[in-house]
């Protein structure tokens, strides 16, 4: 509990704005019950000689008065961004099925905090004219297997909350032969 | 070649002058603060010094219209503003109220009757749309609602005080709407920086993740700013008692702009070992 010490008004009248020590003033204040009192941190720095009366103030708990009540904030939603990028523990591998890549290191930011998803692509073999292949796998974790042999492979992260949706996409894995 | 260019004397190096001599290489603005706080700390001056350069590297030191590094231990040393370090209200010279204690960890109050007056007017100094403030709180993160900075005159519509919380916080900067904030760390300090450059967008980083928010600025406060407490139209309340290491005002900064700047004070608190972490 926080001490202060009680002081009368005409005494706060002779302390406001005095300096205590060098370069710091009194400031009194009232308290829950309408005392005026000075902090104890004031009470035991007093150097101005001037008012070494109140050294030998007795100290009490404070009771402090409620300030002024807040305006309810009005929330703003605000739609998911990136802080740090997503890393991958790998970007060239062996598809072998005892292999995985993991995504380590992402950090998003938005209100309220978004959710993150995962879905993992193969790069469609015949180019970009061919839409990437869905590979069925869903966390942040990529097991690898012999049917990805030389191919590439990547993750679209999706970040959602209630103000907005945003996809990015991972580095490129090569996965290759190693049979 | 000879050049036929008397050096000692078109450079002012007259035997017996009364040049003003400042440490060798000590960026002029860190030296003048040094000489006026009286900081003898030879650890202090090189991080002063190295703050002003990178201020200045970075092109923010012309934002800047205060910037208190609470440094050397006592009142008199934390009250200066770097920017310029007259003792004066007109050079934004700090007015310390009510029980405050110094260190060498920075300024302390005490959450019952402390505040440190800027005399900074944010309706003289800044517009609604360019205007910045951040402050560097090393403890407590136990402090529930805490005020670090504010300031709002007669009603809301010019209010600039975070709230921090940790569980809920927000921020009030030229407008009676607020924006919330990520959850704060509980365990770490805690920089925080509110910026505004343009309409409908605030800028605001907490330990150097910076981003923009939507919300419109209304009005610009007509009374001082205050560190540790809000400024109510003349009254201070909301006091905190959060420790305070670093604390600036500015005009706008942009969101990389804040990133340096967060990045400067980040490295300014570890020379002096009380960056947490």
């Amino acid at each position: 509990m926080r001490k202060v010490g009680i002081i009368t008004e005409q005494q706060k009248n002779l302390l406001k704005n005095q300096q205590f020590m060098v370069d710091v003033y009194f400031n009194p204040i009232q308290d829950l019950n309408g005392n005026w009192v000075i902090s104890k941190e004031e009470i035991v720095q007093i150097t101005n000689a001037n008012f070494n009366s109140f050294k030998t103030l007795p100290l009490v708990n404070h009771q402090p008065k409620v300030d002024e009540v807040y305006t309810p904030p009005v929330e703003q939603g605000r739609a998911p961004f990136i802080i740090k990028n997503p890393k991958l523990t790998s970007t060239y591998i062996c598809a072998n099925p005892s292999n995985g890549v993991n995504i380590i290191d992402m950090e998003w930011g938005g209100i309220p905090r978004p959710t993150i998803t995962y879905k993992w692509f193969q790069l469609h073999p015949y180019g970009s004219d061919f839409n990437d292949i869905e590979i069925g796998q869903y966390t942040n974790y990529l097991q690898l297997d012999y049917g990805m042999m030389e191919t590439y492979l990547y993750c679209e992260i999706t970040a959602t909350n209630s103000a907005g949706v945003v996809a990015i996409r991972t580095e490129d894995i090569y996965a290759y032969d190693c049979a | 070649m000879p050049t036929n260019i008397n050096f000692k004397k078109s450079l002012g190096f007259v035997k017996g002058s009364s040049i003003i001599r400042s440490t060798p290489g000590v960026d002029p603005d860190a030296q003048a603060f040094i000489t006026a706080a009286g900081i003898t700390n030879a650890t202090e001056k090189g991080a002063l010094d190295v703050l002003v350069k990178g201020l200045k590297t970075d092109l923010i030191w012309t934002k800047m219209l205060a910037v208190y590094p609470f440094v050397g231990g006592t009142a008199t040393t934390c009250k200066y503003n770097l920017k310029n370090p007259a003792d004066t209200n007109a050079a934004f010279r700090l007015f310390f109220s009510g029980g405050w204690t110094f260190s060498n960890n920075g300024i302390q109050p005490n959450g019952i009757n402390t505040y440190a007056n800027t005399f900074l007017i944010p309706l003289t100094h800044w517009g609604v749309n360019n205007g910045s403030v951040s402050a560097y709180s090393r403890l407590n993160n136990s402090e529930s609602l805490s005020v670090i900075f504010g300031t709002k005159g007669p009603s809301f519509i010019n209010a600039v005080y975070p709230v921090i919380d940790t569980t809920f916080s927000y921020v009030f900067l030229n407008g009676n709407t607020s924006t919330t904030l990520p959850v704060p760390p509980t365990t770490t300090a805690l920089n925080f920086i509110a910026s505004r450059i343009n309409p409908n967008e605030l800028i605001l980083a907490l330990n150097g993740a910076t981003a923009p928010y939507v919300n419109a600025p209304i009005d610009v406060s007509p009374v001082s700013i205050y560190f540790s407490a809000r400024n109510n139209n003349g009254v201070d309340d909301l006091h905190s008692f959060r420790q305070l290491a670093f604390g600036h005002i500015g005009t706008g900064l942009t969101q990389a702009e804040c990133t340096l700047l967060y990045n400067r004070i980040h490295t300014f608190q570890t020379t002096l070992g009380r960056a947490n972490p």
